[in-house]
């Protein structure tokens, strides 16, 4: 058989992958929703030229108009600016939870999951961690370590690794059983060669899409710490940051706090539709219980 | 029966352990010395002094422990920094209106039976739709814009503050219709997601099926056979609502300037109240904990499956 023959129903399948994902309608609204978020931030500095810090004493207050597409705020900066810039904070924000959740709580799942030993004292600790309010937290981790991007991203984090843990585990307690890994172990895999290469690859589908939540969340609460005072310390704009500065004008100016919860909604809504859309495409069981 | 109980018990009172050790240790977070952030900037080193003799914070941690736990066991969380009387008296006080809870319960769960019933069709999509949309606006923001079409636009209902109850009904209500809606539209949003699902899952099952032959009405079948099995499903996410009703009255009780235990917390936050947040975070997961305890011994009363698991 040549190479090509052995080739193209591969490439058929990736194809046909790709279709799959493409005209299903969850994700593909999801996508683009995420997309515009992420150039938004990537080409903040093309989108919008005027500083997002700059301050203006003659132009405050002015309603979205031509020049000013969202208008100024109280101290005459423009709130486009604001909010393009903002995306930057709140995606850097959003990414870096997610890395950090994801592998803390991947690793924690999957030692409770594999080592029986290990599983009673870990997911009661997960469970405690889960037992307070989400936010009061995240709050009260930020209120300890200090306000800033750096110890925002540490609560969001440890709020959402132990609901990451949960779901590593549960798919490593059924795999643990499965020949494959018998096979391994047989083979003479060592725990770790078997945890990294045979378990963690399996458990990726609930994982992305466990994640993708987790991105979503973290948006969120990086706005409502910021609006209450906890977030990355001002100057620099956060789209928490622009609805907190603008909470005092809500009568005078409420496009200050309008446009920034806006894209915060259209962030979010995005990448829930993703997180909605990858569950069907991952999991074949939901898919045919739909139809 | 009896086994399972205890054994529930047992694994709640090592969880409770850790909540604790947990509240207690947020204070060991704070980089350098809390008796200096508690003092504040214009403190002297004889009022900083002060503070931590106050506070035990001179003590060893496990002294400081020993000492929370001692008076936990006789219900005294320490004395509150800012509001100067005692952390226990500071949270009963002001919990909070129930209001949005209600809300939740009715709205979700009838938006997620109907969307279930009339499954794929236009009122299922809208639903499903203003569902997903509840989930992704952040509940704060919601608040503030409601304040700007409600109070400021229109001037039909107020933009803030709080009547009590026992002064006027009718007022209290009236104050808490905004941010109660504005609170409960994000747990609306998964009450009516997991309840269609649910429910979906649910009519597909046999006994729906016999009932339906045997000629019974659809609204029996529904409320009957049906809904039962749903709200066993909805006991067991009540905790989840009910913490995450905590988590966004602590924004949302300060857009609308409410006396809760949100805002509560959200001040002791900003003035590094150290031993209310330590109460008010033992006090919510506490409650957590328990209300879940109780769920799944009523859900193994209901279901017998999951005792002998």
């Amino acid at each position: 058989m040549t190479d090509a023959a052995v080739q193209a129903p591969a490439l058929m399948r990736r194809r046909s992958a790709w279709r799959r994902y493409a005209t299903h309608r969850l994700f593909a609204a999801g996508a683009i929703l995420c997309s515009i978020a992420v150039l938004l931030a990537i080409f903040a500095d093309v989108l919008a030229v005027r500083s997002p810090e700059r301050t203006r004493i003659s132009a405050t207050f002015q309603p979205p108009s031509d020049t000013y597409l969202m208008g100024t705020d109280n101290l005459g900066r423009d709130v486009w600016s604001r909010v393009a810039h903002g995306s930057r904070v709140s995606i850097l924000i959003g990414l870096a939870t997610v890395m950090l959740a994801g592998i803390a709580g991947t690793l924690v799942g999957l030692f409770a999951g594999y080592y029986r030993r290990l599983d009673e004292p870990l997911m009661r600790l997960m469970d405690a961690l889960m037992s307070f309010p989400a936010l009061l937290l995240a709050v009260g981790i930020t209120a300890a370590l200090g306000p800033s991007a750096t110890n925002v991203v540490i609560a969001i984090a440890v709020v959402y690794a132990p609901r990451t843990a949960r779901i590593v585990r549960a798919s490593t307690l059924v795999l643990r059983e499965m020949d494959f890994v018998m096979g391994a172990k047989a083979a003479g895999a060592t725990d770790l060669r078997i945890l990294l290469r045979h378990l963690l690859p399996n458990c990726l589908g609930p994982l992305v899409v466990q994640l993708t939540f987790v991105f979503a969340y973290a948006v969120l609460a990086e706005a409502a710490l910021s609006f209450l005072g906890m977030g990355p310390p001002p100057p620099a704009p956060s789209w928490g940051n622009v609805i907190s500065d603008g909470r005092d004008y809500l009568r005078e100016a409420p496009w200050i706090c309008l446009f920034p919860g806006l894209a915060i909604s259209i962030t979010v809504l995005g990448l829930n539709l993703l997180g909605d859309g990858l569950r069907d495409l991952l999991d074949p069981r939901m898919k045919i219980q739909e139809s | 029966m009896g086994a399972y109980i205890v054994r529930r018990l047992l694994v709640t009172i090592v969880v409770l352990l850790l909540v604790s050790l947990i509240s207690f240790s947020i204070m060991q977070l704070v980089p350098g010395d809390p008796a200096v952030v508690m003092a504040g900037l214009a403190a002297t080193a004889d009022q900083i002094q002060r503070i931590r003799e106050q506070f035990g914070l001179d003590q060893p941690f496990h002294v400081q422990l020993i000492r929370w736990y001692a008076g936990i066991a006789v219900g005294d969380m320490g004395q509150s920094m800012t509001l100067g009387r005692s952390v226990g008296k500071a949270l009963a006080e002001r919990l909070p209106a129930l209001v949005a809870f209600v809300m939740t319960l009715v709205i979700g769960l009838g938006a997620g039976i109907l969307a279930a019933i009339r499954q794929n069709t236009w009122v299922d999509q809208l639903i499903m739709t203003l569902a997903v949309i509840g989930v992704s606006m952040p509940s704060f923001w919601l608040g503030l814009i409601f304040i700007i079409v409600f109070a400021v636009m229109l001037d039909l209902l107020p933009a803030g503050g709080y009547v009590p109850f026992a002064q006027n009904p009718k007022d209290w209500l009236v104050s808490l219709l905004l941010p109660a809606f504005s609170l409960a539209l994000l747990q609306m949003g998964l009450l009516a997601r997991i309840t269609r699902s649910t429910m979906v899952e649910i009519l597909r099952q046999d006994f729906i099926r016999t009932a339906r032959a045997k000629g019974l009405p659809a609204w029996v079948v529904i409320c009957k056979h049906a809904l039962m099995n749903v709200m066993v499903m909805v006991a067991t996410i009540i905790g989840i609502v009910f913490s995450l009703m905590l988590s966004g009255s602590i924004v949302i009780e300060t857009v609308f300037s409410i006396p809760g235990l949100g805002r509560l917390m959200a001040s002791a936050i900003l003035t590094r109240d150290y031993p209310l947040i330590q109460g008010g975070l033992l006090l919510t997961a506490a409650m957590f904990v328990l209300i879940n305890l109780a769920v799944d011994v009523l859900y193994a009363y209901l279901d017998p499956r999951i005792r002998y698991d």
